[in-house]
């Protein structure tokens, strides 16, 4: 029945496809490729007629709603017909827009179809135009980003780029979700080929994009910034950051860095002034580093915080590599060694840790790895395997060298010690809801990872207290608050050769306060302060300022006793003077009960420390001798009241 | 006979990879009108990813089904279809989309029936001219049953509206009536009754055709076509060789608004130009070569009518389109198959293939 003459005809029908199939090509060949260029322009040409609108960009607030980054409107005036009596009009509209109304007249009696009139004036203007009720003149909104606290946490918000979208920063690590959605709106072209802006499109405003709530606190954000301004300029630093964390979930309270830029200008600041510093740049930490080498040796049961190690006469020899303290300590406690900051005692402890120890404690503490804070640009730091180490190493990464850290980093690690053993995820973005009130996306808090005992955490911090206390950090101490920390100084990495500048310091603090439930945790990092020599001297009290002022903000009941003898040393004491004398004797719910004082233990004090000590009290004192107190009158513990008379009296034996 | 070999894999592979560029197509030309329309840029691509799900396994199954076993029950079928075909009129029954009746629905998808009634026109004429092949000299007995059924499919399509399938129906029957040894005199006979008409026509009075036009395809007006064709031209030229990448045309946001359907093709040429247009015809190329083998290595005629009427209809079709977006055609209203959006059309050319696939692989087992 399937005859050849069948597959003849069928043949001969899908020769003919196969000839559509050709002659298809062939038209597409030369649509495409012939006439490509010409068709190029037509649709240039037929595109021109799309008006482009701006997004309405979200908003950027601070944990508390405050703005930060707002969209502002600005309007822009069109003719959108030919306009009746343009005579009359150009000089109403000339008045009102500031413009020469025969100019304005040429435009309007030339215009083919749509003419701006002005753009980007302010609603007042606005509205008196649309008040003369012009047929065919109307307003589109043209939005426009703007920064209202200027400097405030640029480095952090980053800025838009002309096109609306955000180029660094808050800005560009979540431009999809404040971005918006962008309109595009066809300006009809009646027969004669004008361009005719529908009307119901008019007024449609472009979607608004999601807002972004920022952990940050605009309060403590303004003050850190202000400090870390004082302290550049005070110690003459090239840059410096603060980055304050509450340490038990990890939100960035603020994210200050100096130098910073103005956002509504940006076109005017060099592009270094843009970086995040807190979170790209990287620098040797020096001793602050060495709470991971201290941690790992309680949490490995390596040392005892009493047992002595032996500090020798300031300097050991490793692997012909110099490690020294700059003064000798003999032996000394292992919690000494952490509060003088002793490389030879810490170096000596981290050979018993062994490398893979040291390695594996910076490594949980969130060295050598992103803290994933969701912003562009984060650096990871360097923390090289112990594979790649050299024979210097051990003698290098736990006092901090050899290592490479961010300022976020620090923070994160500090946070480690105060909320007593976690690693937490630092993060920035609170919430983003959508134009609607839906939330998008809610950052919660992540434990990355335990990683020291609450025992390990407990131990440390009473270190760190001492460091504050009896040790290096001791101007980061604050009147009214037990606080702990650590400095470090290291030598700054001259990049060009690898090697390190001779007279360049990196400076830096990480601390936490209150002792016990710390409310924040504080990195400071200061790049080469000219004026000291130590962090002990600018980061420290870098800290105290800041932290002085964030525990008052957070209205943080103080947890050291002022007065009534209980007062810690001079400095709480000069405070309570102070607050003293000003508050006034009638000040009947002051922090002192009553208008006296105790006086203070003086046995053994030199001559410089009583002056020191007793100078706050307002007493009228009388010396005696010479040496060490060996009698005091009133006695230690008896009352004493301002400008009373007491007498001290020294001997040398 | 019952031996069975691998059916062409190959063809089923080229017709997959059509399938994909039109998903891919599809979310690129539809993606930012669902949003404004349904507030969700994945609604065309769900739908269209679902009923390509559903049409794989439709496919997979009418591949193991031998082809033989609708021969017999062909005109039953076809009976069954055309009361389908005129219950799209009733009320509540068929949905009007666009002014035309052509949907059932069905769950929450809606099914055009038209695109049904073409498969089963095909298996129908495919079986009736093999059996038939003495009485095809006889006009009364032969020709006219075979040319009234032919009408009757074409008008009731017609009348939904639905211009361009009704054409592929008169277009896939006439092929079937060639291959299928209908005498040349029957053949010539439309174009012999058409031609000096249409001459006619066009000598005289000009605007009669376009006036004839809208007749049959009440939902165009010209304007309106000329402006989609301009544009549909801009698109495919400014894609010039090599595109301006995919999801960048500026055509499908406000000159090609229907751009997901009849007007794919030509977003596919501004995205990926002459490259990406020259690949979808030799695909297309390919899917008639091996159709075409299929056809001729048949060893029967209703598998060889049925193989070369399938064939025919996705590839014709797809010419079709692809001359309507270059203005080779003047027409409008044709998907181009595989890839332009449309659960229905996609299902039956999926079982469709599944058909060609099974006949393909009895044709091996025979040789």
């Amino acid at each position: 029945m399937y005859s050849d003459s069948h597959k003849i005809r069928l043949r001969v029908a899908f020769f003919l496809l196969y000839v559509l199939c050709f002659v298809l090509g062939v038209r597409l060949f030369s649509l495409q490729i012939l006439q490509g260029d010409a068709y190029r322009k037509k649709a240039k040409k037929v595109h021109s007629s799309i008006i482009r609108l701006l997004p309405r960009r979200g908003q950027i607030t601070d944990r508390k709603g405050h703005q930060l980054a707002v969209t502002v409107e600005q309007y822009s005036l069109y003719a959108s017909k030919k306009i009746d009596n343009p005579r009359a009009v150009s000089r109403q509209l000339g008045r009102i827009l500031a413009k020469d109304p025969d100019e304005l007249y040429q435009a309007l009696s030339s215009a083919r179809g749509f003419l701006w009139l002005k753009r980007q004036v302010s609603r007042e203007v606005c509205n008196r135009v649309l008040a003369l009720k012009i047929k065919n003149v109307s307003y589109l909104e043209e939005p426009k980003r703007f920064y209202p606290k200027k400097e405030l946490a640029s480095n952090l918000l980053g800025f838009t780029g002309l096109d609306n979208d955000g180029l660094e920063g808050v800005e560009y690590a979540f431009n999809k979700y404040i971005k918006g959605k962008g309109q595009r709106f066809l300006g009809k072209r009646d027969a004669k080929g004008r361009s005719i802006l529908p009307p119901d499109y008019i007024f449609a405003t472009s979607s608004t994009g999601a807002d972004i709530t920022l952990t940050i606190d605009e309060n403590i954000q303004y003050l850190c910034e202000k400090e870390l301004a004082w302290a550049v300029r005070e110690f003459d630093a090239l840059s410096g950051q603060v980055v304050v964390l509450n340490p038990d979930n990890g939100e960035v309270l603020a994210m200050a860095v100096r130098p910073t830029f103005n956002p509504n200008a940006y076109q005017r600041f060099p592009i270094s002034d843009f970086r995040n510093r807190a979170i790209t740049d990287i620098y040797e930490p020096g001793s602050s580093f060495k709470i991971v080498t201290a941690a790992a040796a309680l949490e490995e049961g390596i040392v005892a915080p009493d047992e002595l190690v032996d500090c020798g006469q300031g300097y050991m020899v490793l692997n012909n590599h110099v490690i020294d303290d700059f003064r000798a300590h003999g032996k000394i406690t292992f919690q000494r060694v952490v509060e003088v900051s002793s490389n030879v005692g810490m170096v000596r402890i981290a050979r018993i840790l062994g490398e893979n120890k040291v390695y594996e404690y910076a490594r949980k503490f969130g060295f050598g790895e992103k803290t994933n804070i969701a912003l562009a640009g984060e650096s990871k730091g360097i923390l090289r395997e112990p594979e790649k180490w050299s024979g210097m190493s051990l003698g290098a990464v736990p006092i901090g060298q050899e290592v490479a850290v961010t300022t976020l980093q620090m923070a994160a690690a500090i946070s480690v010690v105060a909320n007593g053993g976690r690693l937490v995820r630092p993060y920035v973005v609170k919430e983003i809801i959508a134009a609607g009130g839906v939330p998008i996306r809610r950052d919660k808090p992540r434990v990355v990872r335990k990683v020291i005992s609450e025992e390990t955490a407990a131990l440390l911090k009473q270190f760190l207290e001492g460091a504050v206390n009896n040790g290096t950090g001791h101007l980061a101490r604050i009147p009214g608050y037990r606080v702990a920390g650590k400095t470090g100084t290291a030598q700054k990495v001259d990049p060009s050769n690898g090697g390190y500048f001779k007279d360049k310091y990196i400076m830096t603090f990480i601390g936490f306060a209150p002792l016990e439930n710390p409310r924040i945790a504080v990195a400071i990092c200061l790049d080469s302060p000219s004026r000291k020599k130590w962090a002990a001297n600018t980061a420290a009290p870098l800290f105290a300022r800041i932290t002085k002022q964030v525990m008052a903000y957070l209205e943080v009941p103080l947890d050291v006793k002022l007065g009534r003898g209980a007062a810690r040393d001079s400095k709480d004491l000069m405070k309570a003077a102070a607050v003293h004398s000003s508050g006034g004797k009638n000040s009947g719910n002051s922090l002192y009960p009553g208008d006296n004082f105790l006086m203070p233990d003086l046995t053994g004090l030199s001559m410089r420390e009583v002056f020191k000590r007793l100078r706050p009290l307002e007493l009228e004192v009388k010396f005696q001798g010479s040496g060490v107190v060996c009698e005091q009158i009133p006695a230690a513990g008896s009352q004493i009241s301002p400008g009373s008379v007491s007498t001290v009296k020294f001997s040398n034996s | 006979m019952d031996e069975r070999n691998a059916p062409d894999y190959f063809l089923f592979t080229v017709i997959m990879i059509l399938a994909g560029i039109g998903i891919i197509m599809i979310f690129s030309t539809s993606g930012i009108m669902a949003l404004e329309k349904f507030n969700d840029k994945y609604f065309f691509l769900k739908r269209q990813s679902l009923w390509l799900l559903i049409g794989i396994t439709a496919s997979l199954i009418a591949m193991k089904i031998d082809y033989r076993h609708y021969e017999k029950p062909a005109p039953r079928i076809l009976l069954a279809c055309i009361v389908l075909l005129s219950m799209v009129f009733l009320p509540g029954i068929g949905i009007t989309i666009n002014g035309a009746r052509r949907w059932f629905k069905i769950g929450g998808f809606t099914f055009q029936v038209s695109e049904l009634a073409k498969l089963v026109l095909i298996i129908y004429l495919a079986s009736a001219l093999s059996r038939k092949q003495k009485d095809l000299k006889n006009f009364k007995r032969g020709v006219l049953p075979l040319v009234f059924v032919v009408w009757l499919c074409f008008t009731l399509i017609l009348l939904e509206p639905d211009f361009g399938t009704a054409m592929i129906v008169l277009a896939v029957s006439y092929f079937l009536f060639f291959v299928g040894k209908m005498p040349f005199s029957y053949l010539a006979l439309p174009a012999v009754l058409v031609a000096p008409l249409s001459v006619f026509i066009v000598r005289s009075k000009p605007y009669m055709l376009r006036r004839l036009l809208i007749f049959l395809n009440p939902g165009t007006d010209p304007n309106g076509l000329g402006y989609h064709i301009i544009q549909s031209l801009i698109a495919l030229g400014s894609g010039g060789p090599v595109g301006v990448g995919l999801g960048e045309s500026t055509q499908k946001m406000f000159y090609l608004p229907e751009a997901h359907t009849d007007f794919i093709f030509a977003i596919i040429g501004e995205e990926f130009g002459f490259v990406g247009t020259f690949l979808v015809i030799s695909l297309f190329f390919i899917v008639i070569y091996r159709g075409a083998k299929i056809a001729l290595k048949c060893d029967n005629l209703f598998g060889a009518l049925l193989a070369g009427g399938i064939v025919m209809a996705i590839t014709f079709q797809a010419m079709v389109n692809i001359g309507v977006v270059t203005r080779l055609l003047p027409t409008k209203g044709i998907t181009l198959p595989f890839i332009s959006y449309g659960g229905s059309s996609l299902l039956i050319n999926l079982i469709a293939v599944g058909i060609l696939l099974n006949i393909s692989a009895h044709n091996e087992a025979a040789t």
